[in-house]
């Protein structure tokens, strides 16, 4: 098959997939663009015409998006765009190395050199990301910065009118991600691992756009020189002999705000009330708190990331154990379309599709969503998978709902 | 001599001769600085009015609607005053001691400007480690005596709104040391003794005496902390989540930082400290409009001659030990354990998180970044201060120029940094004048915020040299720039050197405004230490914390090098 066949079968059959799932019109609309500008030969000026187009926008005028690149390594596509276009979709297998057009992406990311992530993770997580990464593609540069998924947002927004800092990121800013999906300014994801049968389909990526990379489960962390043994569910955490001991997390990010609808569920009716008679310590995120619980600030931390667990090895007095209900949040990756460097976040993208990739940021901190499992992760440690946690659900977390729980939330904790 | 004569000018002042330059070069020069510094300074204010009068005004309207909004304003004005009276009692009753020093403990006048150069974030973070309520040293140390065995925690707890008063005092107090001290030096002491031996006794030679004859250092100094309470931020950021003390600035940040970013009403909200900044600037120049009154008094004093005390060491000693060696040495304790614990395991010491801070990409960025923005406006801001300075103290220009560039330059220090910090923000990240991310957004704020202390301190030299160098060089036959180049400027060479060292030391540990002028590339150490406490370990924050202050110190000690202990005390 060549070069420019599979290219636009890649095409089609990304189409169908969301044809047939009934998405919006706004994604489709992205890469009926690349079919319709491949045939115009034409790539970049028509696809820069329309806002939409997922993967044509780059916000600096000298960079080069993935798409540019293909169509420029491979001019014979946009010859047969015409007629490839109206052929059955989805008759012809996609190549698992993903083919010249994927070769001349990462060769054209290598040429890019450097790649910038906004990354959740821990300094471990992302020091792992960052070496796996660099060890597959040494002659790209990955720099991981991490970033609260409060300020990703507001960094995102202020980089899409200024100029372009972050390449990928892997975040829990939902609203944003879905308010950029919908906008057009993601830029799809399109290399041959992250576009395989392992995710193409599933929940784990969404139009093309964003990828469940991970998903953390949330536990409960003690400090065993405060507390004798550590709640293993949530209704323990409403015992009195915790009152003043216990610590939690301020709700002002919506996926926090989650955590405490889960956890309202969980507590029953006036769960919530009866947990604030133990004045629990608010603190604004979970590494400060877990700093303040390793110090013994406080015993029992309801809100606790793994990260504790990197404590427990270097020694700290902490034991961390998942309750019975396991709540979860979703980690997703994803390139904004002003990317100064889109084809080495493309090769990103690719990457965290990768067993290599799932292990670098999974191990001991959070929960790869592949079928097979991942050696080292979180869940092959706990015996556990995607399926047997209650996830964020990230459409559901709105700006509006988010502002009317916190303020219920901040009722009922006298904040 | 007919020509010079011509130009002489007939107030009191002495010629002014613009024999080697046209007239018309400084006629223009005055209004084209004006408007210069207009426009550093006015741009980020108007454009966050702009922001929050747009679409409706809906920016006041959702303020009006916050919840908490009262409680909020209430903390602001109660952590201003609250500091504010702290900062007055200690600052003063400081600079009373301080000139009572004998000789040998002299130096020990120094102490109470320490706290400037040590940054408030690491301060504040050396307090936390100090009096947290159950991991604090100060508080694991006093539940072993025998009347506090019995308790868990406390005695004292650093995230109380009375603790964050107490610390925000804390560090204003060299503020208030360094200007009633400034005037208190010039105080002679022959009028007290005068009193003295017209029967009054020490008190009422005091009460009658010396705090009238203080009342420009007190007024100023006291506005000046009390518009610094009014917009701290740093205390309130770092310890008042977890009691919920939300005061306007951190409002302001929170609102500017949290996605999605509503610009109108992080603008409205910041309305308030704006007001009062400008009120208060403009109270300050009316209640202190005849300077020259207070300032005749200025290089007359003889602080030699009030009677040493021999508590007076004793007291800068203890201040000394409580506001700087405390948490200093909580920052060191913590910067070399591997976990913040209330006991320190002392075989388990080591540099490791010194070596992570500088194995951290933006940590290591930051310093460089930090040292660069800061020392490119410092060279920007001490000339324009010298210019100011120029203007104000000549009396060049017309009389509506002299005040509006007065009050101009004077505003930075009346509103809040954070305020400028998002007016900046707000201006940079739109067209025409997109800076978000360089270096120079984090500059030009940085020279807009420096403008009142650059210059305050040629202003002060100024006043205490006197005309009679200039007009001597006038007369002489040197033009306007001649003298000033040859004359004026190497006899204001420790003002200078006292400039560049206050600016550059203000600014290497500037926080507020960097907070929000910040990108993910152009970190600076303020920042950076915010970073690892809002996102890393406390231990890595503390050798953070340890690394700004010994980069402030190698500042300071340049700045001292070139002159600065003659101009802290000669000239402010």
């Amino acid at each position: 098959m060549s070069a420019a066949k599979r290219r636009l079968v890649y095409v089609a059959e990304w189409d169908s997939v969301r044809t047939n799932e009934g998405e919006d019109m706004q994604v489709p609309t992205g890469s009926v663009c690349i079919v319709l500008v491949a045939a115009a030969l034409t790539v970049s000026a028509g696809c820069g015409s329309d806002d939409n187009g997922a993967t044509n926008t780059t916000a600096a005028g000298s960079n080069t998006s993935a798409a540019e690149v293909t169509e420029a390594t491979d001019p014979a596509v946009t010859a047969k765009a015409d007629s490839s276009e109206t052929s059955a979709p989805t008759t012809v297998e996609r190549e698992p190395d993903g083919g010249a057009e994927w070769a001349a992406i990462v060769e054209a990311a290598e040429a890019e050199g450097a790649v910038t992530v906004y990354a959740i993770g821990t300094d471990q997580v992302n020091g792992r990301l960052e070496s796996a990464f660099e060890t597959a593609y040494p002659a790209i540069d990955m720099e991981v910065i991490r970033v609260l998924p409060g300020e990703v947002g507001t960094n995102l927004d202020s980089e899409e009118r200024t100029g372009a800092i972050a390449d990928v990121a892997f975040q829990t800013n939902y609203p944003w991600i879905i308010d950029a999906a919908d906008t057009g300014r993601l830029a799809e994801i399109v290399g041959p691992n992250a576009r395989s049968e392992e995710w193409e389909g599933t929940p784990w990526l969404v139009d093309g756009l964003y990828q469940y990379s991970a998903v953390q489960p949330i536990g409960i962390a003690c400090n065993t020189d405060l507390v004798e043994s550590c709640p293993t569910t949530y209704e323990e955490l409403l015992d009195p002999k915790f009152k003043g001991l216990l610590g939690m997390t301020d709700p002002q990010f919506p996926v926090v705000m989650d955590y405490w609808a889960f956890l309202e569920g969980q507590l029953g009716e006036d769960g919530l009330e009866n947990l604030a008679l133990n004045e629990p310590i608010i603190y604004s995120s979970g590494v400060p708190a877990v700093q303040a619980l390793v110090a013994g600030e406080y015993g029992v931390y309801g809100f606790s990331s793994p990260n504790a667990l990197d404590e427990i090895a270097n020694g700290a007095p902490l034991e961390w154990v998942l309750p019975g209900e396991v709540w979860a949040a979703p980690f997703l990756s994803y390139i904004p379309s002003w990317a100064g460097h889109p084809n080495a976040a493309q090769v990103v993208l690719d990457f965290l599709a990768t067993s290599d990739g799932q292990a670098s940021i999974t191990a001991g901190f959070a929960m790869s969503v592949l079928p097979e499992e991942v050696p080292g992760s979180l869940g092959a440690e706990y015996g556990l998978t995607a399926d047997d946690v209650h996830a964020a659900d990230i459409y559901g977390l709105t700006t509006e709902w988010h502002a009317e729980q916190y303020e219920r939330w901040q009722q009922t904790f006298g904040r | 001599v007919r020509q010079r004569r011509s130009h002489f000018n007939q107030s009191e002042r002495l010629p002014v001769s613009w024999v080697r330059y046209p007239a018309k070069l400084p006629r223009l020069a005055v209004p084209a600085f004006l408007v210069t510094i207009g426009c550093l300074v006015l741009a980020p204010l108007v454009r966050l009015q702009a922001l929050a009068l747009s679409d409706g005004a809906h920016g006041y309207r959702k303020v009006a609607g916050l919840r908490n909004l009262w409680r909020t304003l209430a903390t602001t004005l109660y952590l201003a005053l609250g500091s504010v009276v702290l900062a007055l009692v200690l600052g003063t009753l400081l600079a009373l001691f301080s000139v009572q020093l004998s000789s040998r403990w002299r130096w020990l006048g120094v102490v109470p400007l320490l706290p400037i150069v040590i940054p408030p974030v690491a301060s504040v973070t050396g307090w936390t480690f100090l009096l947290a309520p159950r991991a604090g040293f100060v508080n694991g140390a006093l539940r072993k005596l025998p009347f506090l065995d019995d308790q868990v925690q406390g005695p004292f707890d650093i995230y109380s709104t009375r603790w964050i008063v107490l610390v925000t005092g804390l560090g204003l107090t060299s503020f208030v040391y360094l200007f009633v001290r400034a005037g208190l030096v010039r105080i002679s002491y022959e009028l007290t003794e005068a009193a003295l031996v017209n029967g009054a006794t020490a008190r009422t030679a005091f009460v009658s005496v010396v705090l009238p004859l203080l009342r420009p250092s007190l007024v100023y100094g006291g506005a000046v902390t009390f518009l610094l309470g009014l917009g701290q931020f740093t205390a309130p950021l770092l310890l008042g989540t977890r009691n919920n003390v939300r005061v306007l600035t951190t409002e302001v940040y929170r609102f500017s930082s949290e996605s999605p970013v509503d610009y109108g009403l992080s603008a409205a909200i910041a309305s308030p400290l704006l007001v009062v900044g400008i009120w208060l600037v403009v109270l300050q120049r009316v209640l202190l409009s005849n300077q020259g009154r207070f300032v005749s008094e200025a290089g007359k004093g003889s602080p030699a001659r009030y009677k040493p005390r021999k508590l007076a060491p004793v007291v800068f000693g203890a201040y000394g030990f409580v506001a700087i060696v405390l948490p200093v040495l909580a920052l060191f304790l913590v910067a070399l354990s591997p976990f913040w614990k209330p006991d320190i395991d002392w075989r388990g010491l080591s540099f490791d998180n010194f070596r992570t801070v500088l194995e951290t990409s933006f940590a290591a960025r930051s310093i460089r970044t930090s040292l660069g923005a800061s020392t490119l406006a410092v060279a920007i801001v001490v000339p324009l201060g010298y210019i100011a300075a120029g203007i104000l103290y000549s009396r060049r220009g017309r009389d509506v120029q002299r005040t509006a560039l007065d009050f101009l330059v004077n505003l930075p220090l009346g509103v809040p940094a954070l305020v400028f910090g998002a007016g900046a923000l707000y201006t940079f990240i739109n067209p025409p004048v997109v800076l978000y991310g360089t270096i120079w957004a984090i500059m030009i704020v940085y020279v807009t915020l420096m403008l009142p202390f650059a210059t305050r301190m040629f202003l002060s030299a100024r006043l205490s040299q006197g005309d009679a160098y200039e007009g001597a060089a006038r007369v002489a036959g040197a033009g306007f720039l001649t003298a000033h180049l040859t004359i004026v400027v190497p006899m204001l060479r420790s003002a200078a050197a006292g400039a560049v060292g206050l600016t550059f030391v203000l600014l290497s540990h500037e926080f507020a405004a960097s907070l929000l002028v910040k990108s993910t590339r152009t970190h600076l150490m303020g920042t950076a230490l915010y970073e690892f406490w809002s996102t890393g370990s406390y231990t890595v924050t503390a050798a953070m914390a340890i690394i700004m202050c010994v980069v402030t110190t190698l500042g300071v000690l340049i700045a001292w090098r070139l002159g600065f202990d003659r101009a802290s005390h000669e000239d402010i």
